[in-house]
């Protein structure tokens, strides 16, 4: 046998490949492991989550003043950097309140929006 | 005939104790003296059909020992067995069993460069086999507990 | 002693390979290159040197500094192709070492995921394969069924590659009926394909004309030299660690060994087609019969020290026997963990195949050992009468070099 007859019926039939990005989108899973953040309305400040980082990419940063949370005494919450993390969920898992918002967004190059804060900043603003 | 029973007979001279690793894997201690004709009598018996999976080198520091783990599978019963032995810190020499089983020209050769425990009689062992060049000029071993890399 | 080879031979050939060791968490390793260095007299080989360096040592001292949960991230990060059975021999080792025994759909989640790895990484090879003695053609079509595969994984895992799902004592996601029927009709999707690659490199005239009788090794030689994996069962021997230490769940899965007697490359590479069928009809088995109860482990309660003593794991990576040795004294850090990869001791060891074959079998007999190929250099030619040298890829020297007689 021969490999001539597969070849003949690809060559009727559409290209594979799929001209990602400019042409064409891809359609991911809902659960894919993409962009993550923390919500303020939840978060104790425990610090637990940037303990248990592999690659030290949480760091917590201070509430400013105004904001006064009773459920967060220490005042502090977690920031994530994009470009260490490695996306493997070790801080959504071990967070004792379930306080991580996870989506699917998986583009993730730019070098405007490498850190968390102004996401997790917002979700106070939803009230 | 259970060859099972033919391996406590067998290594029943050189066996100062023995113990089990997890999960279930029979650990033989040795003296370091006899390790030649402990590897010599396990492939007369079984003929050639094991194989030496790795050799494993740890330092205790505590002790003042390094210890030697040699894991050798035998596929005719499926089963893997250690054979363990200690030598001394400040002295760290052994015999090779290269010319015996030479699967074991990549696990000697790994062990010296990085614990720098010598083989004698083999003469394929050289330094920077895998430590970058920058941590040979410091003449330091790697892997030992003393050592900040 | 080395002048005097050179003197006999003509050409001398370097092949470097950059086993290149992606640790994403902590920082880069250093990683140099492997070396074959080979002597060959006008078109034969008659000596070969191997020429070490490379590093993947980083990870064993990086190990003692970190947790034992940290360390499961960095040792699911040594190999990107193999990731799964890193992970999952890490995770075994230290579940032996304090008694942690997972659940049952768990153990069934384990042998889903590893299975499609496998059935990838067989794919990716033979493409290879193909690829050095020039079927392009093929090797297009291979990869573009592998996307079939990814898809499945991306399914199961949460990413395409990278799979986070070990953990002691469980696993970290768990799949209902909608992905379950998901991945059932990629399968089915996928399982014409492969057998009709395996019914290729059999019957093919320009694969077998290249791959039979080269590199034929013996039982007894592979044995002495502790080569493993599908090596070991392209040349007769009946050894399989799903077979011998039965872990996870593969002693309750239906599935035959696969071992052929010839010991040539197209022995080994058929046993890879055969291995890639079993493992469809693995996961199909698993995804029929998965078991009800818990499979995600809370990973709030884990214990934060481990008791003492030492373990040894095993498991059977797509290349041959991993093997993973954890020590601890007690305590939040492991005292020592050792790592011997297959790709490791099947390419140190293997220098004496090479000896008495042409120059242009070389790559095929290196790229039926299966190393870490993705991560392949360029070889390097040194005329030896002329002392000139240059570089050239691979399917250079597997293509343009005279006919074999």
């Amino acid at each position: 046998m021969s490999i001539v007859r597969e070849v003949i019926k690809s060559f009727f039939s559409k290209p594979s490949t799929i001209e990602y990005p400019r042409k064409a989108s891809i359609a991911v899973e809902k659960d894919l492991r993409g962009r993550h953040y923390a919500n303020l309305n939840k978060c104790i400040g425990c610090s637990i989550c940037a303990i248990e980082c592999p690659s030290k990419a949480i760091e917590m940063k201070k509430l400013s003043e105004d904001i006064k949370l009773k459920h967060n005494p220490r005042g502090l919450y977690p920031v994530i950097n994009y470009m260490s993390c490695v996306f493997c969920y070790r801080c959504v898992r071990v967070c004792p309140v379930d306080a991580y918002i996870t989506t699917p967004v998986h583009q993730l190059s730019s070098v405007k929006e490498v850190f968390s804060e102004n996401l997790t900043l917002k979700t106070l603003e939803v009230k | 005939m259970s060859r099972a029973e033919d391996l406590d007979s067998i290594l029943k001279p050189y066996t100062i104790k023995k113990d089990v690793m997890k999960p279930n894997r029979d650990v033989y201690t040795v003296d370091a003296k006899n390790i030649r004709e402990v590897m010599k009598n396990l492939k007369n018996i079984y003929k050639e059909d094991l194989y030496l999976a790795t050799i494993v080198g740890v330092d205790k520091i505590k002790e003042n020992l390094f210890e030697l783990n040699y894991f050798i599978h035998i596929v005719p019963l499926g089963k893997t067995i250690v054979i363990k032995t200690y030598i001394s810190r400040n002295e760290p020499k052994i015999d090779t069993i290269l010319d015996i089983c030479p699967g074991a020209y990549g696990a000697e050769a790994e062990i010296y460069d990085l614990l720098g425990i010598e083989f004698i009689g083999n003469n394929y062992l050289r330094r920077g086999f895998f430590v970058p060049a920058d941590v040979v000029s410091q003449n330091i071993y790697p892997l030992r507990k003393d050592v900040q890399v | 002693m080395v002048s005097d080879i050179e003197k006999e031979t003509t050409t001398l050939i370097k092949i470097p390979i950059t086993l290149d060791v992606p640790i994403g968490p902590q920082h880069p390793a250093l990683h140099e290159p492997v070396m074959l260095k080979l002597y060959a007299d006008g078109e034969e080989v008659v000596h070969v040197e191997i020429n070490t360096g490379y590093n993947h040592r980083g990870i064993e001292k990086l190990m003692e500094k970190n947790s034992f949960y940290k360390d499961k991230f960095i040792a699911s990060r040594v190999c990107g192709i193999c990731n799964g059975v890193h992970e999952n021999c890490y995770t075994r080792a230290v579940e032996y070492l304090a008694d942690i025994e997972p659940p049952p759909r768990a153990k069934y989640l384990r042998v889903l995921v590893m299975e499609l790895e496998r059935i990838h990484s067989h794919m990716l090879i033979n493409a290879i394969m193909a690829e050095i003695i020039g079927f392009d053609t093929l090797f297009m079509y291979i990869m573009r069924d592998r996307e079939l595969v990814m898809k499945a994984k991306e399914i199961v895992l949460g990413h395409r590659v990278q799979s986070d799902i070990h953990m002691f004592g469980g696993v970290r996601r768990d799949i209902d009926d909608v992905k379950k029927d998901k991945i059932l009709d990629l399968l089915n999707k996928l399982e014409p394909r492969i057998k009709y690659y395996r019914k290729l490199f059999e019957e093919d005239s320009s694969i077998s004309s290249r791959l039979t009788e080269v590199g034929k090794l013996k039982s007894s030689e592979v044995l002495n030299n502790s080569l493993l994996g599908p090596i070991l069962r392209g040349s007769g021997i009946k050894s399989d660690v799903r077979l011998e230490d039965r872990y996870d769940a593969y002693g309750d899965i239906p599935w035959s060994i696969v071992v052929r007697s010839e010991g040539d490359s197209l022995a080994r590479m058929l046993v890879r087609w055969d291995e890639a069928i079993e493992s469809l009809e693995m996961c199909r088995y698993v995804l029929e019969h998965l078991p009800q109860g818990p499979a995600v482990v809370d990973e709030r309660k884990l214990p934060r020290t481990f008791p003492s003593g030492e373990s040894y794991a095993r498991v059977e990576a797509p290349r041959g026997e991993l093997i993973y040795y954890v020590a601890s004294v007690g305590g939040a850090n492991p005292y020592r963990v050792k790592i011997r990869t297959p790709s490791a001791t099947n390419i140190i060891n293997s220098g004496f195949s090479y000896i008495g074959h042409s120059i242009a079998d070389i790559p095929v007999i290196l790229v039926s050992y299966d190393p870490c190929i993705s991560c392949m250099e360029r070889a390097i030619i040194v005329d030896l009468k002329n002392r000139s040298e240059k570089n050239v890829p691979l399917r250079y020297l597997a293509q343009t070099s005279k006919v074999r007689a």
